[in-house]
């Protein structure tokens, strides 16, 4: 899924205790994240991903 | 967002799973998500709006190939007509053209000091790009899908001809036609396409012979990548 420059998949890495939800709905903006650690190459920032496909995949450890 | 340290992370998905795609660790990220289980998928399109959320069922192949349709291949540039063959080359990913379109302007004489500083930035984000290319092809180069690899890197050294990055291509390219092992996941990757593409799952009958004809697969190929997919696809046809 991650072919080309123009789309960027990004693992998330969610850990840790349940979070109150928030609500990211389709059509809206989605809520920007300060990224402590990037791996593969990855953007340096949230904003560095403007203008691409980006798919959000949050995993969690077990 | 972690209450886990990087190091875990890094031993799990990167090092374990062996996840060649970026991975982020955000602070807060699954709050500000409102993450409820896991795995959660979010896709967000080139304009910067949520287009799926977690609930929804994952944007599919060709969904994602039409939002790739609205993103823009040419780098930030001033909105003047005077950049539209940069633009318009940009996105035809005609490079070669573009380098040589750089180097006559750059040579230009009386060229203005805007120009120049556009001209030479144009510059230097082709050649980030062609060093980006080059790690890509050294790392597709590393497998494990090289039937995969080998249609990108094919992709590479068409694209990025009389570039650094089509050499790195067509070298990792021509190990693949001589190393043995690299060789046998080739064939086995091929083999199993065609395996694959010779039966409709849909079909419950097809489905159970496919199942018998993937187990003698998984053996006679076994250590192989293949085989591995082979193994992960019966799984998913015997569940239930």
């Amino acid at each position: 899924m991650f072919r080309t420059p123009r789309m960027l998949a990004l693992a998330l890495v969610a850990l840790g205790s349940a979070a109150l939800p928030a609500q990211v709905q389709k059509g809206g903006t989605p809520p920007e994240l300060v990224f402590d650690k990037v791996w593969n190459d990855g953007p340096a920032t949230f904003a560095d991903m403007a203008g691409k496909v980006v798919i959000l995949d949050f995993a969690q450890t077990w | 967002m972690s209450d886990e340290n990087e190091k875990l992370i890094e031993d799990t998905f990167i090092t374990k799973l062996g996840a060649k795609y970026p991975f982020v660790k955000a602070k807060g990220c699954n709050q500000k998500y409102g993450i409820k289980f896991f795995p959660s998928v979010f896709s967000i399109d080139a304009t910067g709006v949520v287009h799926s959320v977690a609930d929804d069922r994952m944007p599919g192949e060709a969904e994602i190939e039409q939002m790739l349709q609205a993103v823009s291949l040419a780098p930030k540039l001033p909105a003047d007509a005077r950049y539209d063959p940069i633009r318009t080359m940009w996105e035809k990913r005609d490079y070669a053209k573009l380098s040589a379109y750089l180097d006559k302007m750059l040579a230009a004489p009386n060229l203005d000091t805007e120009m120049q500083g556009v001209f030479e930035a144009q510059k230097q984000e082709l050649q980030k790009r062609v060093d980006a290319q080059c790690k890509r092809a050294e790392r597709l180069g590393q497998g494990p899908d090289y039937l995969a690899s080998s249609e990108q890197l094919n992709r590479i050294e068409k694209e990025w001809k009389g570039f650094a990055a089509a050499e790195a291509a067509k070298k990792e390219l021509d190990r693949f036609g001589t190393d043995v092992v690299i060789k046998k996941e080739l064939s086995a990757s091929k083999a199993l396409a065609k395996l694959q593409s010779s039966f409709d799952v849909s079909k419950v009958s097809q489905a159970k012979k496919l199942v018998v004809e993937l187990e003698k697969f998984a053996k006679k190929y076994e250590g192989t990548f293949a085989a591995g997919q082979a193994a992960e696809q019966l799984k998913g046809l015997t569940k239930g």
